[in-house]
């Protein structure tokens, strides 16, 4: 990804011939909790999101058709000895498309369609802070952990049974 | 009674009015204090006790860390340095010498060790990735401050030692400290 305007044109145009669609704003997406060090009394710790930086995309599954396949799938490929389903975070589409960088009018993330033939509800959060105009713009570090922070209120935890927690006194 | 609680007795005694210790739930006052020392003695015994055992749970997730293994989170996950422990574990010293709120940590898959305190409308938090280096920022009440890569002193960084004792305060003197998510609305800029 060169240009920010590049970055968020790639919402608008389907990435995958698996994909059923591009994703829409009143979609869902959740991702995949394999530690239960990322989960602190009901609530998704800001560390878990911190693959939203990462340039290989941060990875969700869309709710709704194709869910419970794809996470099964992505249950089967994650888990190892060490590592254990604990549960997905739920966030509203339109809420992580409405998350800009402070005091700009840039978007820090779009939310694109990138299915795999057996992973359907498969897609990818990425990040404009790798695009070469944002970059122009140094962020500093603790502004992304700020934004990392504020991007975990986004998400709700379901725990591997499928409830959602609240948050209660530490 | 340990050293660690006469320390703490003796502050309060020196103090002579109200003082908040450990979680601050509860308040230990003057007259009390005066008139009743084994009140007191069990009051500030059971908070130092409180303040000590949440420090030390810290400590002993922070050097589990160490331990854990490659792709420790299912996403390619990497444990911190030593450096990193040994940095995060002087700054967790610094603040139960200054007898402030032992804060929740956390680790990213970066290796990356994250201290922080939180209640319904304030954040601090302070992560760790180099040696002897610290990057901040809170939020409070909607506006938002921080540094990166600050060389970590007893004696810097004062903005964030601020922070840190203000919350402590406001921590001691409520009933409740309940972790709660914060609305919405995205902070505005204070300073830096």
């Amino acid at each position: 990804m060169s240009s920010y305007e590049e970055c968020i044109e790639k919402e608008k145009v389907s990435q995958s011939p698996h994909s059923p669609g591009l994703v829409a704003d009143d979609e869902q997406v959740s991702r995949v909790l394999l530690t239960p060090k990322h989960v602190k009394n009901g609530q998704v710790l800001p560390v878990a999101f911190q693959d939203i930086y990462s340039s290989r995309g941060f990875s969700v599954l869309r709710l709704g058709e194709n869910f419970d396949e794809s996470l099964e799938k992505t249950i089967e490929d994650l888990e190892d000895e060490n590592n254990q389903y604990v549960g997905y975070a739920i966030a509203e589409v339109s809420e992580v498309r409405a998350f800009y960088i402070p005091k700009t009018t840039y978007r820090l993330l779009i939310v694109i369609d990138t299915a795999t033939k057996v992973k359907k509800a498969h897609a990818d959060i990425f990040s404009t802070r790798n695009t070469d105009d944002i970059k122009k713009l140094g962020i500093k570090k603790f502004i992304k952990n700020l934004l990392r922070y504020e991007f975990s209120k986004l998400f709700k935890y379901n725990n591997r049974n499928n409830s959602s927690e609240e948050s209660s006194t530490p | 009674m340990d050293k660690y609680t006469s320390t703490l007795l003796k502050a309060g005694i020196t103090a002579g009015f109200l003082i908040t210790i450990g979680h601050g739930n509860t308040v230990v006052d003057e007259n009390k204090m005066l008139t009743s020392g084994s009140y007191l003695e069990s009051t500030v015994s059971q908070l130092a006790e409180q303040s000590k055992t949440k420090y030390d749970e810290v400590i002993h997730e922070l050097d589990s860390y160490l331990e854990l293994p490659d792709n420790w989170d299912g996403y390619n996950g990497t444990q911190p340095t030593e450096e990193v422990v040994a940095t995060v574990k002087k700054f967790l010293n610094f603040l139960n010498d200054k007898q402030l709120h032992t804060p929740d940590i956390m680790l990213s898959g970066t290796g990356e060790v994250a201290l922080f305190w939180k209640n319904k409308d304030d954040y601090i938090e302070v992560s760790f990735e180099d040696k002897d280096q610290l990057t901040y920022f809170f939020t409070i009440n909607d506006k938002f401050h921080g540094e990166d890569d600050v060389y970590f002193t007893e004696k810097e960084p004062m903005a964030l030692y601020s922070e840190i004792k203000q919350l402590h305060e406001k921590l001691s003197s409520t009933s409740t400290t309940s972790i709660i998510p914060q609305d919405d609305k995205f902070p505005t800029m204070m300073m830096g």
